[in-house]
């Protein structure tokens, strides 16, 4: 239910907001699917808790894609599972903020709440369909099994519905797949196959955790392509987590970027693209080797990421970025300072802190590919 | 003191293993496993009646004197020296004896009883702890090796190599575990040589190292095929090496697992072995042949039950302590179970 | 082009599939008559999808795996004509680096036994001492501190890893290195570290190449040459701009197709579906 006033963090939230001198009250906020708010997941180990998901926040809209780029430990895959409350227990706990799926706060929801809505109102995919489907029953099965435990649709109409699905998914002679088991399909088909069973009730919100990461590059481009396709055939939306920025400019229509749990910045595909403004994304651009940079270094993000028990205070890219200076070693930069036109979370980018260098952090030709 | 042979080689045994666990201490897997270990009561429990047991069968072999009739007397035995014999059966904390036309007044007290020749239970109880261990890990030790280097074989090897050691300890496996037992003690003990502990533990060992060798070629089979192993062949480390210094130290976490809880079905096994008949002969204390005794006593009048019920409860208190330390040993030692 | 440090002549490896006792004898032809040269001091990038066969040429090539058929020569002469003492100096000319950095290093050796192990192998460094002042060195050019030796493969990242994994390949002194998708494993800030490295390396010390990836990106920055394999065969080679440029082949121009740019404007995965 659309609102018309808006809590300040949707508006820093939100990657389509215009100029910051815009009044508040006067933007109608586009329909808005998934919303996360200050989103934290924990988990208790040696050392204190690792603050995997570390304040996350941003907005899903009806029939768009939001991508959510980042590497490993940046908690991208944690938040996924975040939103349909499947962390890892006993040691894995979310300790705060809202998920709001059509403006209800998810992490309110009882244990059978939850299980209606998994499934069926929001699907997750992953990146090993091996795992992901089980070793011992028919493909067939497990596709009815997921519409009849979820009351869409029971016997032969399920079977019909799952026949239907494994042909739009571009699976030929659906008949002869519906009675085989995962282990005799490729990871392509086997990936199709779990598409089919994530859209087999026709989920309001797709959840893709890097599905195309173990599969070649030919049938990523397939998979990529077919994902695009259902979405503009059902008007669902697509979270998708990933690490190439390749698949994001392919086929999402916003960016989040994270890093050490945090969103350092959201922005339209296109926007992001045309200039990277957060230090850490640039150095990601910067790394992407290319015929165009042969015979030269590639820039490097130099050191590693930190463990999560132990993110640095301040800034938690200081220690590795070029531009850093005193301020950002003690000071944790805000999520949407007022320098920039849309979230970046870095020092450079917000007027009121006082000791900014001039030389800004522009993008020059050298980072982008 | 006079030291015979059978002395050396229990306290051999013991330092042995002691020597091991202290070596692989300084592997960071192994001490973050005795970290593990050391952190659950049960398990620390469990390690410490264990060593109590190991600990008598240390004192009981450590001659000290010989007594009149020419016997070697052990610690165990000096400390019993007080402990006098009766003429018959008597109850736990009895004053008088049973099963006798006429009760005659006991000597001493005596905690759980005497036997058919008098004897203390209790002492015979702690005369077995040290046929238990001797035969529980003597028989490991004589099992390992051969599964070791059988399944290592087979496994990295392959092909032919693999197929007659499979084929070889396949037609074993088929034979019956029972009779093969009872005829490789007989033909050991023809010979002239009496039957004693090195011929039981030479039988049970040469029939329980199949499952161990399977294990092992399973465990062989998948670090052949690891990248470490490919990049060490490609440096090129011959396979000798490679079987010693990258597979093995792979393959010990299941073989020290594998070996403490075969040390319990060891113990199990000689009991049965007794009382087949060929277990360990009756002036060698242990614990089967007082549960062997139980054939007679437990059909006569009044029931003489403390005898093997003491020697039950001994072999099922160490083969529970050895279970629950190898279950906790495997735990610890599984990298899956790491944070 | 002067005589090539790596000749590779109609290389086959067929598998046996077992179908049954009395079924004809089937085979997988995971490679099938490959050819190609490589000369010294050059990259080439051996490129394919899953099941192309790519992966093992590299093994074959390695004298991991024995080929079906056909030759492999190193310098001239062929492996078959090599044995005994002479195969194993092959083993120091030629050496590898494999994609996971978390199997590829033996957990329960140390840094410096892993480096040192070849040496000793191959009777590098008059003694223990020296051989470990090696390892150091390789340790610095690879962008790690020396005391690192001291220390078990877990405490380290995959990108270090990767970094001791080139280490212990250089540590025999190495004129060929295979690399079976080195930085598929890393992130990609990561791959660009390594990448870096293993550019530099290759120049100070002359080193040859073959570079086994699906990753198209990395083969046009980094490779002089590339061989397409589909199916255990070459269907296209020539230099990354020949290939990349004017692909002769369907599959080839298949596989470029597929590489998703990086300009949000023209979408064009999603134009078109081929399936």
């Amino acid at each position: 239910m659309p609102s018309a006033t808006l809590s300040t963090r949707a508006y820093e939230a939100s990657p389509n907001v215009g100029q910051a001198s815009l009044p508040v009250t006067h933007i109608k906020m586009p329909d808005v699917l998934l919303q996360l708010e200050d989103l934290k997941t924990y988990f208790t180990v040696e050392g204190g808790p690792a603050r995997a998901v570390d304040g996350v926040s941003f907005t899903v809209e009806q029939g768009k894609t939001l991508a959510i780029v980042g590497e490993s430990g940046c908690g991208k895959s944690m938040t996924g599972l975040s939103i349909l409350q499947l962390v890892p227990e006993p040691a894995g706990y979310i300790d705060g903020g809202k998920v709001l799926f059509e403006g209800k706060d998810l992490l309110d929801s009882t244990w059978e709440q939850m299980r209606e809505i998994r499934g069926k109102d929001i699907a997750m995919i992953f990146q090993e369909p091996m795992t992901s489907l089980n070793p011992v029953r028919t493909i067939g099965w497990q596709l009815v099994e997921a519409m009849e435990v979820h009351g869409t649709a029971r016997g032969a109409e399920a079977r019909k519905r799952a026949m239907d699905s494994l042909d739009r998914v571009g699976l030929s002679g659906p008949d002869v797949v519906m009675r085989q088991y995962p282990h005799e399909l490729s990871g392509g088909m086997r990936q199709r196959v779990m598409i089919a069973m994530a859209l087999s009730n026709r989920p309001k919100l797709l959840i893709a955790d890097e599905p195309t990461t173990a599969l070649d590059v030919t049938v990523q481009a397939q998979i990529l392509a077919l994902i695009r396709e259902l979405q503009q055939e059902t008007g669902m939306s697509v979270l998708l987590i990933t690490h190439d920025l390749g698949i994001v400019a392919e086929v999402s229509d916003s960016v989040a970027v994270m890093y050490a749990g945090q969103v350092v910045e959201s922005a339209s595909t296109l926007d992001l693209f045309k200039s990277p403004m957060h230090p850490y994304t640039q150095g990601l651009f910067a790394s992407i080797p290319s015929r165009s940079r042969r015979g030269q270094d590639l820039l490097t993000l130099d050191g590693i990421v930190p463990p999560a028990t132990a993110w640095p205070s301040g800034c938690r890219f200081e220690p590795r970025c070029r531009h850093a200076w005193g301020t950002c070693k003690s000071v944790a930069p805000k999520a949407a300072p007022k320098g920039a036109d849309r979230p970046v979370r870095c020092h450079l980018y917000d007027p009121d802190i006082a000791d900014r260098p001039s030389t800004s952090a522009a993008p020059t030709a050298e980072v982008l590919p | 003191m006079t030291m015979i042979l059978s002395d050396i080689i229990p306290i051999a045994i013991v330092g042995l293993f002691l020597f091991v666990i202290i070596r692989a201490g300084r592997e960071p897997l192994w001490e973050e496993a005795y970290r593990r270990l050391g952190s659950n009561r049960q398990t620390m429990a469990a390690i410490v009646v264990m060593s109590l047991f190991i600990a008598i069968g240390i004192l009981d072999s450590i001659t000290v004197s010989v007594s009149n009739s020419g016997k070697p007397q052990t610690i165990v035995d000096v400390m019993f020296r007080g402990i006098p014999q009766e003429r018959t059966y008597s109850e736990p904390m009895g004053t008088v004896t049973v099963g006798e036309p006429h009760p005659h007044e006991l000597k001493h007290k005596h905690i759980f009883g005497t036997d058919g020749v008098g004897r203390d239970v209790f002492y015979n109880m702690l005369k077995g702890c040290r046929t238990a261990i001797i035969i529980g890990c003597l028989t490991q030790l004589i099992a390992m090796p051969v599964a070791l280097v059988l399944g290592m074989l087979a496994g990295y090897f392959g092909k032919l190599t693999d197929d007659l050691i499979q084929y070889a300890y396949t037609v074993l496996d088929s034979i019956p575990g029972v009779l093969l037992l009872i005829v490789i003690i007989t033909v050991l003990s023809l010979k002239g040589q009496e039957r004693g502990l090195l011929q039981i533990c030479t039988a049970l060992g040469v029939t329980s190292w199949v499952q161990l060798c399977r294990l092992v070629r399973g465990e062989t089979l998948k670090h052949r095929d690891r990248d470490y192993v490919r990049a060490a062949r490609a440096l090129g480390v011959s396979h000798g090496r490679i079987l010693l210094r990258h597979i093995l130290p792979n393959l010990l976490p299941i073989l020290i697992i594998t070996a403490t809880l075969g040390v319990s079905g060891n113990i199990i096994s000689e009991t049965i072995l007794t009382y087949l008949g060929v277990g360990v002969p009756p002036d060698i204390g242990s614990w089967g042949n007082m549960i062997d005794s139980a054939r007679m006593e437990l059909a006569r009048q009044p029931v003489i039950w403390w005898n093997f019920s003491v020697a039950s409860l001994a072999v099922l208190i160490l083969v529970l302590c050895i279970n629950i330390f190898g279950d906790a040993l495997r735990d610890a030692v599984d990298p899956r179970l790491r944070s | 082009m002067d005589t090539p440090l790596v000749s590779v002549h109609n290389l086959k490896k067929y598998f046996p599939i077992r179908k049954g006792l009395f079924a004809p004898k089937a085979y997988k032809r995971a490679v099938d008559d490959v050819s190609f040269d490589i000369g010294q001091g050059q990259t080439l990038a051996l490129v394919g999808e899953s099941g192309s066969g790519k992966s093992t040429v590299g093994l074959m090539l390695l004298d991991l795996l024995e080929p079906t058929g056909g030759d492999i020569i190193y310098n001239g002469r062929p492996f078959s004509d090599r044995r005994g003492a002479e195969r194993l100096e092959l083993r120091r000319e030629m050496q590898v680096v494999f994609q996971d950095p978390y199997s590829s290093l033996n957990v329960r050796m140390t840094v410096k036994e892993t480096l040192t192990e070849g040496m000793q192998v191959h009777n590098i460094g008059r003694n223990e001492a020296e051989r470990e002042a090696r390892a150091a060195d390789l340790l610095t050019h690879v962008g790690l501190s020396p005391d690192a030796l001291r220390r078990y493969p877990h405490e380290f990242s995959g990108g270090q890893r990767q970094r001791i994994a080139i280490a212990r390949a250089l540590s025999v002194e190495p004129q060929f290195i295979v690399l079976d998708e080195p930085t598929s494993a890393l992130d990609v800030s990561v791959q660009s570290q390594v990448l870096n490295l293993l550019r530099s390396l290759q120049k100070t010390r002359n080193l040859t190449f073959l570079f086994i990836t699906h990753n198209l990106a990395v083969v046009e920055y980094l490779a002089d040459y590339v061989a397409v394999m589909e199916n255990g065969r070459i269907v296209e080679r020539g230099t990354v701009d020949d290939v990349f440029d004017r692909p002769q082949q369907a599959y080839t121009q298949r596989l470029l197709n597929s590489i998703p740019s990086l300009d949000p404007t023209a979408q064009k995965l999603t134009k078109s579906s081929p399936i």
